[in-house]
């Protein structure tokens, strides 16, 4: 998880670039972005199985462009990997998004039934957004993101990549950086390929652990006995729990954000107790005041022998809700939802990172895939 | 099939009693029936067992656990679509056979036109199978299933078991007698809902299912069956029109199911309340002001970017440009549930009791209403509670209330039960239109 460690450095005021993103000088470097780092061929054999000649997987896949000032094209499809070239120099679109393959080519939507234009394969994609992690990291909010916020991704990438790979089998598995305030996650093996709604909604749910809206404060509910996937996921997340949460994110420093803990738990004696010793000794750190829960959880538990195990859970419950992955569940769910593609410039950021880090990550990935296959050309 | 006139039946129609046609009490429907049958009977049967299956929805909404479910859907099962088992020597058992038969082909056909109504048909008639199939005994059940072609399974070895063990008894921890179960190997995709909900071990894309557990790929294997005939079935029903004795039957029998008039349409918005607006009339101006100040913690800008676009996509002005219809409280409660950063939902469902409590005493009502609606959402019974919220913010106006919507008053005592189907608010915007009903004249 190498790829992990490269955090986007210059991220924090938005934008990275000093450049207008509109107007005639941006589309003179869009089009020579396209022209020159734009990594066609590698993109089409991705999204192409690895083939060399032109299958229904490329050919039947609708891209759509966002140009100039925000129109929006969808159901765009290519013959091959050059008509496709062509088509990006001649539109030079600020974004492009992948859809799902279709029965027939996106291109000739208009002229068939819609009965007979149906989504058949896509990829299974998760897309992890900073925007989630906002009631519970304290550093930035919104869309800004910081090497701080950037750890949460660590974590949601180790959690996740281990449970496709291990438990679900998976091979080809491709993260790329949004360009902006997430990643995203390409999987695009056959059988992930040709998972149905329902599949990708059962493999949500199964990895999806924080549930509720901004009505409840409880958000993780998890039974005593973990299940495997959890048991590993909370190996991961428990190391970082301490340095992250308590550390960066520091989110006991005041009342106010200590009283989020607060309300997660239940027992109303043990609020209290938590409400009074934590403004006693309110210039302590965070490490320490968890401490003080600590210790005020194992009393109760000697006083009432049965309540021990439930308390240790409601311990682990709130390591969970602070530090496993959030999910934007619609995007995966949802077999024609687009998502952003990799390589292209972030619309709003100007940024590419995604690019060149994943330009690298792709070489790599499809090197695995066939490994005496000649990549590059130049 | 009894419309020899115009189809004729698939094959050689079978000989000999029926006892021999109808070996099992379970059926899953491969081939249709192929008896002549009186065209009375057809349209009978066939609204005998969509009251069948309507009884099944109601009691899905109402209760949830299966012997809960069971129980309230026996009288009518046992009325309308009784099926005895093998050991019950009184019954007769071929005519109560060859009526599920018929009667499942006919609502097939009569629910297969549109997408809306085959996945309420499948969704059903899946639970239906359930119920049938965790009633039916071992051994009948195991007969059954030999029948069924292409139902592999892979045994663990006792070796197998023990290189898994941990990892195994801490996914199924359920299981109540682990060291004697058997566990058998499927793709994972075979069994979602074991996987969605994290109750079974899956490692390198296969689960490992105990064999006690065998239900869930049954009804799996029953209801991917079923999906897939039902678009078959919908791919040559057009061939049907032109019977001018099944096209009306069928007609009437899919408008049956759409009894309750407000029809559901889905999108995604986050703002899921706004849609209720545009059930109940509001004008998009006077919405987007209700949106502004309801979100008015928000900057402006914000504002405009985030939410401002969903009420205008709402009223069919943005994209699709559909004016969508509010999603009804069932779809609320077991769909779309919110995420972080959300904010719509049914307050009874997705607020906790604290926040529920603190809103109702917003609201100026009683300790005692405040109390039993808290015990009753937490119960599970979201929309009885709903409905005694509504009491209790009209309860001045009672009495006209129960006169204008039939609705029945249950008391907090056996509340639950009392709350028939009709007087249940089963739409965000039935609240709202028996509201005004109850506050406007009585002359209007």
């Amino acid at each position: 998880m190498s790829l992990a460690t490269a955090a986007p450095s210059s991220s924090s005021d938005g934008t990275g670039f000093d450049f207008p993103l509109h107007g005639p000088e941006f589309s003179v470097l869009l089009r020579t972005f396209y022209d020159k780092i734009f990594p066609c061929q590698l993109y089409y054999e991705w999204l192409n199985d690895c083939q060399p000649e032109p299958t229904k997987l490329f050919q039947n896949r609708e891209f759509s462009f966002t140009v100039g000032d925000d129109v929006y094209i969808r159901y765009q499809s290519f013959r091959d990997c050059a008509t496709m070239k062509d088509e990006f120099l001649r539109l030079c679109p600020n974004k492009i998004d992948i859809g799902a393959v279709y029965t027939t080519r996106p291109k000739d939507k208009k002229s068939i039934l819609p009965s007979a234009f149906q989504p058949i394969e896509r990829d299974l994609v998760f897309d992890i957004d900073m925007t989630d992690y906002d009631e519970i990291r304290t550093c930035c909010s919104g869309g800004d993101i910081c090497p701080k916020c950037w750890k949460f991704m660590i974590i949601a990438m180790k959690v996740i990549h281990a449970s496709l790979v291990e438990d679900f089998g998976f091979k080809h598995i491709l993260w790329v950086y949004s360009g902006r305030r997430g990643v995203h996650c390409w999987v695009s093996d056959a059988s992930a390929r040709r998972l149905t709604n329902e599949g990708r909604k059962a493999l949500v749910g199964y990895l999806e652990v924080i549930r509720g809206g901004s009505q409840q404060e409880r958000k993780v509910n998890l039974p005593a006995q973990l299940h495997p996937h959890l048991t590993r996921s909370f190996a991961t997340i428990k190391e970082y729990f301490s340095d992250l949460i308590l550390g960066d994110q520091d989110i006991l420093t005041d009342e106010q954000q200590w009283s989020k803990v607060i309300k997660i738990i239940p027992d109303e004696s043990i609020r209290q107790q938590l409400r009074q010793q934590w403004s006693d000794n309110a210039f302590k750190s965070s490490q320490e005041k968890w401490e003080i829960f600590d210790n005020i959880l194992a009393q109760a538990a000697s006083q009432k022998k049965q309540r021990g195990n439930y308390l240790a859970n409601l311990k682990r419950d709130i390591v969970f809700q602070y530090t496993y992955p959030r999910l934007d569940d619609k995007v995966t769910t949802g077999m024609n939802h687009l998502l952003k593609s990799p390589f292209c410039v972030h619309p709003k950021t100007g940024m590419c990172f995604n690019g060149w880090l994943s330009y690298v990550y792709l070489w790599l990935y499809l090197k695995s895939m066939r490994p005496h296959a000649k990549l590059f050309s130049d | 099939m009894a419309i020899d006139r115009h189809l004729k039946p698939l094959g050689p129609a079978p000989t000999g009693p029926y006892q021999s046609k109808y070996p099992h009490r379970l059926n899953f429907y491969f081939s249709p029936p192929l008896s002549t049958i009186k065209a009375e009977d057809i349209e009978v049967w066939a609204l005998e067992r969509l009251q069948v299956l309507k009884s099944i929805e109601s009691a899905y909404i109402r209760f949830k656990g299966d012997d809960e479910i069971r129980q309230a859907v026996e009288p009518t099962l046992s009325a309308y679509l009784p099926l005895s088992s093998n050991h019950n020597r009184k019954a007769n058992l071929a005519a109560e056979r060859q009526k599920d038969h018929v009667s499942h082909f006919i609502l097939r056909l009569a629910f297969s036109k549109t997408a809306e109504s085959r996945s309420w048909f499948l969704r059903y008639e899946t639970h239906l199978f359930r119920l049938r199939f965790l009633t039916t005994d071992f051994n009948e059940r195991q007969a059954f299933l030999e029948t069924l072609p292409d139902f592999q399974q892979r045994v663990l070895s006792p070796a197998q078991k023990e290189a898994i063990k941990p990892e195994l008894r801490a996914a199924s921890s359920y299981v109540k007698n682990f060291d004697q179960e058997s566990f058998f190997e499927v793709e994972f995709q075979q069994v979602l809902d074991l996987v969605q909900r994290r109750q079974v071990f899956v490692r390198g894309g296969k689960a490992y299912v105990p064999l006690s557990d065998q239900g869930v790929l049954i009804v799996n294997e029953f209801k991917k069956h079923l999906e897939k005939v039902l678009g078959t079935t919908a791919k040559v029903l057009t061939r049907l029109d032109d019977d001018d004795r099944l096209g009306p039957i069928l007609n009437n029998l899919s408008s049956q199911q759409a009894s309750v008039g407000y029809q559901t349409k889905t999108t995604n918005g986050k703002v899921g309340a706004s849609e209720v607006d545009t059930g109940i009339g509001v004008s998009l101006e006077d919405a987007m002001e209700y949106w502004r100040k309801a979100f008015r913690h928000l900057s402006d800008d914000k504002f405009q970017k985030e939410h401002a676009y969903n009420i205008r996509h709402n009223y069919g002005l943005e994209g699709k440009r559909t004016n969508y219809s509010p999603y009804s409280c069932n779809k609320i409660i077991l769909a779309n549930h919110p995420g972080p950063g959300d904010h719509h939902g049914c307050p009874f469902r997705h607020f906790s009791k604290d926040q529920l409590v603190d809103s109702l005493c917003h609201q100026n009502l009683a300790e005692d209403d405040i109390r039993s609606i808290a015990e009753l959402a937490k119960a599970g019974h979201y929309q009885i509670a709903c409905t005694r919220h509504f009491e209790a913010v009209h309860k001045n106006t009672k009495r006209r209330a129960t006169e204008s919507t039939s609705a029945k008053t249950p008391d907090t005592a056996n509340g639950v039960k009392d709350a028939g189907a009709l007087g249940r608010i089963i739409h965000p915007n039935q609240f709202y239109d028996q509201s005004v009903a109850l506050t406007q004249p009585e002359a209007s």
